[in-house]
């Protein structure tokens, strides 16, 4: 899948606009966009983006129908906690552990952003993207796949697109990253 | 407005199901059959036969494209789904949706659909 960067660099303005005000919308609170990008890059540096953060964190994805990407959102679990209440309109602090219908709205957030973005692509570069079911993976999995192909070593041909966005919500100063990447092997690798 | 009515809320979300049950009961709805799956859409709709059914687009199993192709023309169908495209909000139409609401959306903007289809 190929674009023109000009189409690429709007399409990341506008997903990033569209993202921060459905996450505002979500979670009650101000959010802004503190990054905002988007790269033609070696699969390799690509990956190296979407390692978790050290720590505990919450990592979720959703492929694209096509089958040439994915979108992930990755948190720290004390921001998860955080957001979990802001969605459930509860006093920060209520939640200590995810519970499934946790996992399930953090989970939602993930595809209420993704397709946001992908609303935003469709307006830029008239494509027609869908995404799958989003499912939630251990940063231990998504490290393993990283680390497995960046072992493999990737080729010259190995060129992955990724949007970077990073949201905060100000107040709260939840972050979280929302990366949507356009390569096939990863998808792959995910799937196995 | 018949707050009788039995609705379907087809969303794989489990947390999205109780949002918009929460949001139905508060404005006075009170009989709600819930699934997870297009399959199991399909499933309960004959056995339900609701009045309104909510249905999300991305779902496991059998996606709700799927679903609504089955039952749009049959019964009330409100889309609220994150996917925003216009090419797809305009198949959803097409195949006999009577309104559509994109995620996140407000609680009065879920009511006032709803008022809307069912008046």
């Amino acid at each position: 899948m190929e674009f023109k960067k000009e189409t690429l660099q709007k399409a990341a303005d506008d997903g990033s606009q569209k993202v921060a005000e459905a996450f505002s919308k979500l979670s009650g609170s101000e959010v802004q966009a503190s990054v905002s990008k988007v790269e033609t890059v070696p699969l390799q540096v690509s990956l190296i983006r979407i390692k978790p953060p050290g720590g505990r964190a919450v990592v979720v994805y959703a492929q694209l129908l096509s089958g040439v990407g994915a979108s992930l959102l990755i948190m720290s679990r004390e921001d998860a906690l955080v957001l979990v209440d802001l969605l459930n309109q509860q006093p920060v602090g209520t939640t200590g552990i995810l519970k499934d219908i946790d996992r399930s709205a953090i989970k939602e957030t993930l595809n209420i952003l993704s397709n946001s973005y992908m609303t935003a692509l469709s307006e830029s570069a008239n494509l027609e993207l869908r995404l799958g079911v989003p499912n939630m993976i251990t940063p231990a999995r998504l490290e393993d796949i990283v680390e497995t192909l960046l072992e493999k070593g990737a080729s010259e041909d190995d060129i992955a697109v990724i949007f970077e966005t990073i949201l905060v919500i100000t107040q709260h100063k939840v972050k979280a990253s929302l990366y949507l990447m356009f390569n096939e092997r990863l998808v792959e690798l995910i799937k196995e | 407005m018949d707050k009788n009515i039995k609705i379907l809320i087809a969303d794989d979300s489990a947390f999205m199901r109780k949002v918009l049950k929460d949001i139905l009961a508060g404005a006075g709805f009170s009989k709600f059959v819930e699934c997870g799956d297009g399959k199991e859409c399909l499933a309960k709709y004959e056995a339900e036969k609701p009045g309104l059914v909510l249905l999300d687009i991305i779902m496991p199993v059998v996606d709700g494209m799927e679903v609504l192709k089955k039952i749009g023309t049959a019964v009330k169908v409100l889309v609220i789904s994150a996917v925003g495209q216009d090419k797809i909000i305009e198949e959803t139409k097409q195949h006999g949706a009577v309104g559509y609401i994109v995620k996140p959306f407000d609680r009065k903007k879920v009511i006032d659909e709803i008022t809307k289809v069912l008046s």
